[in-house]
């Protein structure tokens, strides 16, 4: 009787190491499917989540609304010097906004001299954060909309003011902004008044790096960094911050979007422009035929 | 042979799954999207831990590997690596089980925390050797410093209020076999 329950119990236990075993070999799988495919691998893990996380929203929104309301209660310990604070910004805005006035009818005038004709204004969608990556060590959000929405791969993701990020991963329902300051992210932008391209890159803090600069000497702390629309992922000039310069003898960005207390952003509709490849598709056919009733067509996007 | 027990292993089961699953959802929880230095302590590694100590047919190895491929898939970590390790370090947990048993909570603290440690060290060679971002170091060291302060607290928890104690002298389970 003894032997026979420490025969089963040895043969339970030869089982259990089998398919510990297996369940080391599939991970491994797993680990090597996500190495070498991994679009596929986070398209994957994207369709997952889109299944799961608009389901539990519901019970998300409390909980982040109250610890909210508690780091509101708790700023409300320096409401004076807050309020100081913020009538010195208002003034000195007032100050901005008369200059800005005075520069856009200035503008406004030079353009109506030149006949200048502007791009289209960008459109954008409007979506709710769902929830942040979970961990330190990815910085990026899901949010709201997907492709039901039109969002596409690589739109920029705006607050109202600046620049946060580019869609990375898109699911039905929902979709993942990477920010400016995840580890992997990657952008072009120029430095304003001297009009430097760098190439902004994410390290996991408030102040992702300048890279790449030509000549630091053209740059002083403080400078507007605008995207430079170069390759054409985004369009030109949204605003991303301003130029400071760190202990560590580098030139980073004070990021102009606020990150703190990010609950809405602003999708932006952009399409790279549509590239003519034979010029003489579009016209060849229609030049050869004498139809007199073939007007040219002039498409308006693009 | 009168002393039939019920199996209830399989409702614990289900809580310490349910118990990860609100761990994954606090996680997900946009507090606050600005990049923080502070990660939170991986709880449920310590719960792992003292639970294996205790009473281990409740955690089961495909239970840690579950919960861990959850946590990988969710927090949009490289999936399976840091399952791997933890399934490594609880299976060398669970072998050295008996030793613990034996000995006072100091000990056990101690141990745990190098254990938490190695398999740090683990995930990030395997990350390192085959060309995946890694995180950074103050980053990890601040995740091995709260885990390493929150396994008391965990402790205590499972100990005086879920009332979990390691088996009695002669105690056996379901299959008779020695605990």
């Amino acid at each position: 009787m003894a032997g026979n329950k420490d025969h089963d119990l040895e043969f339970g236990r030869s089982i259990r190491r089998v398919m510990l075993g297996l369940t080391l070999f599939f991970l491994f799988l797993i680990f090597l499917f996500w190495r070498i495919d991994n679009p596929r691998a986070e398209q994957f893990r994207i369709a997952l989540l889109d299944r799961v996380i608009p389901n539990i929203e519901w019970a998300m929104v409390p909980i982040a609304r109250v610890s909210r309301i508690v780091n509101d209660f708790q700023s409300y310990g320096r409401i004076y010097e807050q309020n100081q604070e913020l009538r010195r910004e208002l003034q000195r805005m007032k100050a901005w906004r008369e200059a800005a006035i005075q520069l856009e009818q200035e503008k406004a005038q030079l353009l109506d001299l030149n006949k200048v004709k502007l791009p289209p204004k960008l459109s954008f969608i409007s979506g709710v954060v769902l929830t942040d990556s979970g961990s330190p060590f990815r910085q990026s959000a899901l949010i709201n909309l997907g492709k039901r929405d039109g969002v596409i791969d690589g739109w920029a993701a705006m607050d109202g003011l600046g620049l946060l990020g580019r869609i990375s991963g898109v699911g039905e329902n929902s979709a993942r902004v990477i920010f400016l300051t995840d580890n992997n992210s990657r952008i072009p932008v120029t430095i304003k008044p001297s009009d430097q391209k760098a190439i902004l890159s994410g390290d996991n803090t408030l102040l992702p790096i300048l890279d790449f600069i030509d000549n630091t000497d053209l740059i002083q702390p403080g400078d507007r960094i605008v995207t430079s629309g170069d390759g054409g992922v985004f369009p030109p000039d949204i605003l991303v911050g301003q130029a400071v310069f760190t202990s560590d003898n580098k030139f980073r960005t004070r990021l102009a979007a606020d990150y703190n207390r990010l609950e809405f952003m602003r999708i932006i509709r952009h399409s790279s422009g549509t590239a003519i490849a034979a010029s003489e598709l579009l016209i060849g056919d229609l030049l050869s035929t004498d139809d007199p009733s073939t007007e040219p067509v002039t498409e308006p996007d693009g | 042979m009168n002393d039939f027990k019920l199996n209830l292993n399989w409702i614990r089961q289900v809580i310490l799954v349910l118990f990860a699953c609100a761990v994954i959802f606090f996680h997900l929880i946009p507090f606050t999207l600005a990049p923080t230095m502070r990660p939170a302590p991986d709880i449920v590694f310590c719960v792992i831990c003292a639970l294996l100590i205790r009473r281990p047919e409740i955690v089961p190895f495909w239970v840690i590997a579950l919960i861990y491929f959850g946590f990988d898939l969710f927090l949009m970590k490289p999936l399976g690596v840091w399952t791997a390790c933890m399934l490594g370090a609880t299976e060398i947990w669970r072998a050295n089980m008996y030793f613990f048993r034996e000995n006072r909570f100091p000990v056990e603290w101690f141990s745990v925390s190098v254990l938490f440690l190695l398999t740090l060290i683990a995930n990030h060679i395997i990350l390192a050797v085959s060309i995946v971002a890694t995180p950074a170091f103050t980053t990890l060291l601040w995740e091995y410093i709260f885990t390493t302060l929150a396994y008391p607290i965990v402790l205590f928890i499972i100990t005086y209020i879920l009332r979990i104690g390691k088996p009695a002298l002669g105690e056996f389970g379901l299959k008779g076999q020695r605990l």
